[in-house]
């Protein structure tokens, strides 16, 4: 590991900054719903020019969210030494690649919160990649966690990282052998980090599996083989009423596992692509996907304590295990957000339903948010408003409840498929360009 | 304001063809007459001039002679050109051109042709179908662009219709709009309106699974509004669709094609389709009741398919084979 930079600001933590009130330690937050109290100094409104704190450029391209903790903003990014396409927006054919022939930089960069200086930089692997990914998809998409001491990073097909969030120190890595991934598009599954484990699914055209590690050496503590071909969902631990799971989400089957990797329930019955993160709420576990082209594209709200085979029968909405279902209401992209008692789903397209959370009741159905806008960050909530980002770099302000409006809109006028981190009065927001703080 | 005439066979999932009104000598033989060493996925003929699109290329071919058909110009696009569709008088072809939108090439000099203008997308454009005065652009990433100034030098975004699935197919008649949308199934869109077209009907095809489906194709001859389309899934096949009632659209039959139809397009009463290494040739005057009439082996696997006044075109492994019918 190269250390490359290592700024001064390191030392100088502002102490106002507490791990605890300060972390957005994974994707969507702690609790990975991407809802956070209500705070009247978060930021409603902004542009390029106005309540931008501060903007950071980043080389190379990662759809990695931002994660926080100790008052720096750590984001993973791939770097080539040749010239790289740029994604374009909305879903299109052609957009395999093949595998890069340029020498590429895995690296690591933490952004000190308070201005936006970098404190330390890391290199964690050089060399040409070994396998390709979707045009849209990039070598940095994993998004990192972090227990406020130490920052795990995935590289998919590359290796898993331990860094000291202070300085950027390697304590430990694992090499993840290359694994073909289906038609080339690469990986995108995020750790999970959850009592001194970190949880890992590998699901790939040559082989799957979830794994349990030590955060504190690396070590393996189990893993258990999956038949599952590629799938690009990051599992969830799911700590309910009667238990605490390892939720994993694939194609062939949603999958629950014991915190020892035995098999608890399964669930079959989800679209072609998986790529939506389960959130929890209402001591329900929402699942969905919905691949555009398929016609199922299902929303499940899982009730605790199941065992076995769950899935609906033919004809069935619900059973003892599934509160409700939908056909044809899970997007491809964006994660669901819970936010109150509703479900909403924001579509790619630019489409919002909401249902009710408990009953899956619609409230309303397809809503426009907008035309010609494509949407894969996943949408967050705070102050009875939603934000919804575009993967043009507008961030759509909606109003939450059961009636649908457009308040807002907030054009960075950058590429997006990040999504925000939220920390104190504050959003950081990555793009293809930069990481912004939003403040007002 | 002139209309469009056309078209075309992309290389994707659906079949969309029109049957329309336009009369036409019902032959029932095939002879083929020429071959032409140009690699097609979408074909369209018009005015004694064949266009071939392939990859991010489209050739420019003279057909006064289909028997010694000549290649006369190239124009060499940035992105793919997925589907086109050919100006009646052969003056011009609107290229659908992915992310870089509808291209209208003018081919008034067909040994340069020449992009002279160009209606952005908001997404990619995958395919293109033409109706009166307009345009209709599918776009992966919205439904499909209503794009004025079809016959004139000038494109201008008038409308769009947000669909549900991707546009596989889209063809257009009188002021209907057919997409074969993966995977609601065949939509109806009422483009009277151009800014605010609406769906009037749909038929789901199932649930009819990803990447099964073969390649779509269509003719769209700008004229009244068909009373029956046909339209090619994979698992369903070939099937013919009664559109009489916009808002009821209901298969009539399934059409017995020998294999997966890769091309396919009608010209009055018949309906051609490149199936496997077979060019098949139905009657489907009674659309409860579609009968093959002729066949002719293609020599190798067909794909996009064209037909004009005289002759069928189909694209057979690097070269476009011309049959008189």
């Amino acid at each position: 590991m190269l250390v490359l930079f290592m700024s001064g600001l390191a030392l100088c933590t502002p102490a106002f900054v507490t791990a605890q009130e300060a972390e957005w330690n994974r994707f969507r937050g702690p609790d990975g719903t991407g809802v956070v109290a209500d705070n009247p100094n978060l930021p409603e409104r902004w542009s390029r020019t106005e309540n931008v704190a501060w903007r950071t450029e980043v080389p190379g391209l990662g759809w990695s969210s931002p994660v926080v903790a100790g008052g720096a903003v750590f984001v993973t990014t791939v770097v080539s030494d040749g010239d790289v396409e740029a994604p374009e927006s909305g879903w299109y054919r052609n957009g395999e690649r093949d595998t890069p022939q340029d020498v590429h930089h895995w690296r690591v960069l933490a952004l000190d919160l308070e201005t936006g200086a970098a404190r330390w930089e890391v290199e964690l692997h050089t060399g040409v990649p070994r396998s390709s990914h979707h045009l849209k998809n990039t070598f940095a998409s994993e998004t990192p966690v972090t227990d406020g001491e130490r920052l795990y990073v995935l590289f998919g097909n590359v290796g898993l990282y331990a860094l000291d969030v202070d300085d950027g120190a390697l304590l430990w890595s694992r090499e993840l052998e290359p694994a073909r991934t289906r038609n080339g598009w690469g990986t995108a599954a995020s750790p999970v980090l959850h009592a001194g484990r970190i949880y890992l699914v590998v699901d790939t055209d040559d082989q799957s599996y979830v794994t349990a590690l030590s955060a504190e050496t690396g070590a393996e503590v189990w893993r258990t083989d999956r038949d599952e071909g590629t799938n690009w969902a990051t599992p969830f631990v799911w700590e309910n009423s009667d238990r605490t799971e390892l939720v994993t989400v694939g194609t062939d089957r949603i999958r629950s596992y014991d915190l020892e990797g035995n098999p608890l329930w399964e669930l079959a019955g989800m679209s072609s692509i998986v790529i939506p993160t389960p959130v929890a709420a209402h001591g329900l576990l929402y699942l969905e996907s919905g691949y555009i082209g398929d016609f199922f594209r299902p929303v499940y709200a899982i009730r605790p304590g199941a065992s076995g085979d769950i899935s609906l029968a033919e004809g069935e909405t619900s059973n003892a295990f599934v509160a409700w279902s939908l056909e044809q209401g899970g997007s491809y992209h964006p994660s669901p957000l819970i936010y109150g008692d509703y479900y909403y789903t924001l579509l790619d397209r630019g489409l919002m339903t909401c249902h009710d959370a408990r009953t899956g009741a619609e409230v309303y159905g397809r809503q426009r948010v907008d035309v010609g806008q494509a949407f894969t960050a996943s949408p967050w909530a705070y102050n009875g408003r939603i934000f919804a980002l575009s993967e043009q770099g507008t961030t759509y302000v909606i109003e939450a409840g059961p009636e649908f409006r457009v308040l807002a809109e907030n054009p960075l006028d950058e590429f997006t498929m990040a999504t925000p981190a939220i920390l104190d009065d504050s959003l950081i927001v990555r793009t293809a360009e930069a990481v912004y703080r939003i403040a007002e | 304001m002139p209309a469009v005439a056309l078209k075309r066979a992309p290389p994707i999932t659906f079949v969309l063809a029109l049957i329309t009104a336009a009369g036409s000598a019902q032959s029932s033989s095939l002879e083929r007459v020429g071959v032409v060493p140009v690699e097609a996925a979408a074909l369209g003929v018009s005015a004694d001039r064949l266009v071939a699109a392939q990859g991010s290329s489209v050739q420019v071919v003279d057909l006064a002679d289909p028997t010694t058909p000549r290649l006369l110009g190239r124009h060499d696009f940035e992105e793919p050109a997925f589907d086109l569709v050919i100006a009646p008088d052969g003056g011009a072809a609107y290229v659908a051109n992915s992310h870089d939108g509808l291209r209208r090439l003018d081919l008034s000099d067909p040994s340069a042709p020449a992009v002279t203008a160009t209606s952005p997308t908001r997404g990619q454009a995958v395919g293109v179908a033409a109706a009166g005065p307009h345009l209709f652009v599918g776009d992966n990433s919205l439904g499909f662009d209503i794009v004025g100034g079809a016959g004139t030098g000038e494109l201008a975004r008038v409308g769009e219709y947000l669909g549900d699935g991707f546009p596989r197919g889209i063809a257009a008649g009188g002021s209907l709009v057919f997409v074969a949308d993966q995977p609601m199934g065949l939509v109806v869109v009422d483009v009277s309106d151009a800014a605010a077209p609406e769906a009037v009907g749909v038929l789901s095809l199932g649930r009819d699974p990803v990447g099964r489906v073969v390649a779509p194709d269509g003719r769209s001859l700008g004229g009244a509004a068909p009373a029956v389309v046909a339209i090619v899934s994979g698992r369903a096949g070939m099937q013919l669709v009664d559109v009489s009632d916009p808002a009821a659209p209901r298969v009539t039959a399934p059409v017995p094609v020998g294999g997966s139809a890769a091309g396919a397009a009608i010209w009055g009463e018949r309906l051609y389709v490149a199936s496997g290494e077979t060019l098949e040739v139905f009657d489907v005057g009674d659309p409860e009741a579609p009968a093959r009439v002729a066949s002719a082996a293609l020599g190798g696997r067909g794909g996009a398919l064209a037909v004009d006044e005289d002759h069928v075109f189909v694209a057979v492994e690097g070269n476009i084979v011309i049959y008189r019918r």
